[in-house]
């Protein structure tokens, strides 16, 4: 496969870069920035109330408009409270892309994987592009498939947690198992575990506090996008087999010290 | 006469429209979705609906998320 067939389809849109960012955390004078270092194609926002007395910024007027949005329904505690939150979101106008986040534990903010099934069920047969946060479970990956999930984004360890892939031999099953595309969301802190996670084959990575809580979040989106690129053509290119011992790199023959007998 | 708009009772003018309300908030400028009673308003509607005593209305915007 050519690089430059190498393309992530989902939903009708196709994807050169398999980085999404979180707009989380972020003052809104620094996504420009952080948009154009890290080259994605999808950012995630929050719907919240508005506040009257301190009215924000809106943080869509600093998205350049080819960027793809996708809202999430962060706040939702079950499925109908996040099919709530996506349909308000689809009213804003910013397409149809929803991110399912069903969350009711606060301590690990651990997603709720049967209202996530439900939540996706019914917002797929609404027509919206539906990218579920789950725990990396196979058997919930497959009723999200069936659920018409576009795409499935297991978490590698704890929102904002910046611990990396501890969920790594989960995550090895779906992308063997799953037949949409498997994005880790979540836990990412640093490029090399972006790296790592597309050299396993995940067809991207979401990643937000990784980016964010960085001392220069620019610089920071910038590197995450080289490890993406990185790690994908690795994975591209077919990484070696790991062995338990040595095998010489360099000839074993003709050797200074060999003397025929 | 009162409403509750994002779960505060606010008071309102009378003959007062959805959209009167959001624009006398300061909040027309953003990219606001309304509620009311449940239905989500376009902008036409949202120019056509009075705000009605005790309805419930919630009035959303985009921030940043991950």
């Amino acid at each position: 496969m050519g690089k430059r067939e190498d393309k992530l389809k989902i939903g009708s849109k196709t994807l050169s870069s398999r980085l999404f960012v979180g707009t989380g955390k972020l003052a809104n004078n620094l996504l420009p920035g952080v948009i154009t270092a890290s080259g994605t194609e999808v950012v995630t926002v929050a719907l919240r109330r508005a506040d009257f007395h301190s009215p924000q910024e809106n943080p869509l007027t600093f998205i350049p408009e080819e960027i793809t949005i996708m809202p999430n329904t962060s706040g939702a505690r079950n499925a109908v409270e996040a099919a709530r939150i996506a349909r308000l979101a689809r009213a804003a106008g910013c397409g149809d892309w929803v991110k399912i986040e069903v969350i009711t534990d606060q301590k690990y903010l651990f997603p709720d994987n049967e209202e996530t099934v439900k939540a996706t069920g019914i917002l797929a047969k609404e027509g919206f592009v539906v990218l579920p946060y789950i725990m990396p479970d196979l058997v919930v990956a497959r009723r999200l498939e069936d659920a018409g999930a576009a795409a499935v984004m297991p978490l590698g360890a704890p929102i904002g947690s910046n611990r990396g892939l501890r969920s790594r031999e989960f995550l090895r099953i779906l992308v063997e198992e799953i037949k949409v595309p498997v994005i880790v969301d979540a836990g990412i802190g640093k490029p090399s575990e972006a790296a790592e996670a597309m050299e396993m084959g995940m067809d991207a990575v979401l990643v937000n506090t990784g980016v964010a809580v960085a001392g220069d979040p620019v610089m920071m989106a910038g590197a995450f996008a080289k490890a993406v690129k990185a790690g994908r053509e690795a994975f591209l290119a077919g990484p070696g087999v790991a062995g338990r011992y040595a095998s010489a790199s360099s000839p074993l023959t003709g050797f200074l010290h060999e003397v025929k007998k | 006469m009162e409403v509750y708009v994002n779960g505060q009772p606010e008071a309102i003018n009378p003959g007062e429209t959805v959209k009167d309300f959001v624009v006398r908030k300061g909040l027309f400028e953003e990219k606001v979705v309304v509620e009311y009673n449940g239905r989500i308003l376009d902008g036409k509607e949202m120019e056509k609906q009075f705000l009605e005593e005790g309805a419930v209305v919630e009035i959303v915007h985009f921030v940043g998320g991950g």
